[in-house]
């Protein structure tokens, strides 16, 4: 066989073989979890229909850095999520508050190589 | 006058046996493109894990070839050694046809023997051990549609052995080139092993350096593939994926690639062992050993042996500069291979799919999964497309397992 065909058979067979083994598997994974929870008699949990989203109502926007609020989203959902709920976030205000718990965790989580 | 004219003659031997006057000017050029590798590895972070090695392997045989030497096995006979040395040695003794041999055997260098493990096929399974170990599943259980992303990251492999082929390379060593566009270090090195080892050298360099340069070549692909529209979409939410299902997982996937695609058995088969481990619960002990200690002493042996292969006879000719250039190549069409696919994606699905995650399916996690965030969010900062992006981002390296698999089956 010349290397042309050879190249072309290649290229033919590399990407039929490697869709196809992948494909396989995609539907092989989705069937079984299917079964494992049917199994379970639970419902395979869907997926959030509506995508968190940020409130334009926010209203410091001077002080507050769009990565800040990107993180501070990530973490509240994150944190609430545990309990299966969806929760959408509408506002993010930012407060000076001397006592706040996490302003608190922060400056100790901060300070602690400089500490004793 | 005696006793200083031998001294002398003494001084002058050594130095005219060292290596500053038998070193074709080769090795010294060399020397100066593993210098260059260890700064691009210490200073600039690239890949530093396997660079560094690498370009101290490289180092340290054009410095010192003899570390790379094969034992060797001399038969002298016994009659001539007694004249030349005057006395008997201490040798086994060897008969052939009434004549008595001494067989004197010298030991080979160091890295000849750690070659081994490269050139039997056995390290980069049990780095892919590691890799299963340290691979979280879960993003692509959750999302099973990424495997096709993961798929079509695999084209610039294909298309680079066209490429290769029409730049007069052999097909050997044609798929040993174009596996550099599956992005997957050690599946680049099997295949390159079983197929053209004496281009080991340059195919590791350029495959680890590209895979270090992914978050500068991917993005301009990705920005001229896609538009913002598609960049901005915003997908839901993965579900949440039950500990049964990734347990059962790796069991499923080399059970099934196993039986399709045997020769892709070796690498999968590893990796999802590895990631058996992890999954499992009840062996964190070994799956600890296997993300740690074994994976760091098999890259710290891998990547020295192989810069030892880059010798400045195997490196400074026009195929290890064609070599690069073909790895870019592949590189640049695997990102699009994926993006385009994801882009069907996007509008079989009704726009719920962002097409740049499909740029993840090259299979260098996570790097590439954090070139899909990073793009995404230039252009809508809440968006978080890491996690969609892992499942294309592991899929790619199964992806790039199998596409080894089918090189070797065609070519071996």
């Amino acid at each position: 066989m010349d290397v042309t065909s050879l190249a072309i058979i290649v290229l033919l067979t590399g990407i039929v073989v490697v869709f196809a083994v992948l494909l396989i598997l995609s539907i092989v994974i989705k069937g079984y979890s299917e079964v494992i929870h049917v199994t379970r008699k639970k419902p395979l949990p869907k997926a959030e229909v509506r995508p968190v989203r940020i409130s334009h109502s926010i209203k410091k926007t001077n002080s507050i850095d769009n990565k800040i609020i990107a993180i501070i989203s990530a973490a509240v959902y994150e944190f609430y999520n545990q309990n299966n709920k969806k929760y959408k976030i509408l506002d993010i205000e930012q407060v000076i508050n001397q006592n706040s718990k996490w302003r608190s965790s922060g400056v100790l989580q901060n300070t602690l190589p400089f500490r004793n | 006058m005696e006793l200083f004219n031998q001294f002398i003659s003494s001084i002058v031997n050594i130095f005219s046996s060292s290596g500053i006057f038998s070193l074709p000017w080769q090795n010294y050029v060399m020397i100066a493109v593993s210098c260059v590798l260890i700064y691009l590895a210490i200073h600039k972070k690239f890949e530093p894990l396997l660079l560094l090695p690498i370009a101290f392997g490289m180092l340290l045989v054009n410095l010192y070839p003899q570390i790379m030497a094969e034992p060797q096995s001399a038969l002298i006979p016994v009659t001539r050694y007694i004249t030349q040395n005057g006395s008997t040695g201490n040798y086994p003794i060897v008969e052939i046809l009434g004549q008595q041999f001494y067989k004197i055997e010298s030991s080979g260098g160091l890295l000849y023997y750690l070659y081994k493990g490269v050139k039997l096929g056995i390290y980069p399974p049990l780095i892919f051990l590691g890799i299963g170990a340290m691979t979280d599943f879960g993003p692509l259980i959750a999302n099973p549609k990424s495997f096709l992303l993961g798929a079509a990251a695999q084209l610039g492999i294909f298309i680079t052995f066209i490429g290769a082929i029409l730049l007069g390379f052999s097909p050997n060593q044609a798929g040993s080139i174009s596996i550099i566009g599956g992005a997957d270090g050690p599946t680049a090195i099997f295949v390159t092993s079983k197929l053209s080892p004496e281009l080991l050298g340059p195919i590791a360099v350029a495959a680890y350096s590209y895979m270090a340069l992914i978050p500068v070549i991917q993005p301009p692909i990705m920005k001229v593939l896609t538009s913002k529209e598609e960049r901005s979409v915003v997908m839901t939410q993965l579900r949440t994926v039950s500990k049964l299902e990734k347990i059962i997982f790796p069991i499923i996937v080399v059970i099934l690639v196993a039986l399709i695609l045997p020769d892709a058995a070796t690498l999968v088969g590893m990796l999802m062992l590895g990631n058996l481990f992890r999954e499992s619960g009840v062996v964190d002990r070994i799956s600890k050993a296997a993300q740690n200690e074994l994976l760091n002493i098999i890259t710290i042996f891998l990547g020295v042996s192989i810069g030892a292969t880059a010798t400045g006879y195997n490196f400074l000719n026009f195929k290890t500069l064609s070599i690069i250039g073909l790895g870019l190549i592949a590189f640049c069409f695997g990102t699009a291979g994926g993006v385009l696919f994801g882009k069907l994606m996007y509008k079989l699905s009704n726009k719920s799919i962002n097409p740049l995650i499909g740029a993840a399916g090259v299979s260098a996690v996570p790097m590439a999964a954090r070139v899909v965030q990073k793009v995404g969010q230039e252009e809508n900062p809440s968006n978080y497309l890491l996690m969609h992006a892992m499942g294309p981002n592991v899929a790619g390296v199964i992806g790039s397992a199998v596409a080894a698999g089918v090189l070797t089956s065609i070519l071996k």
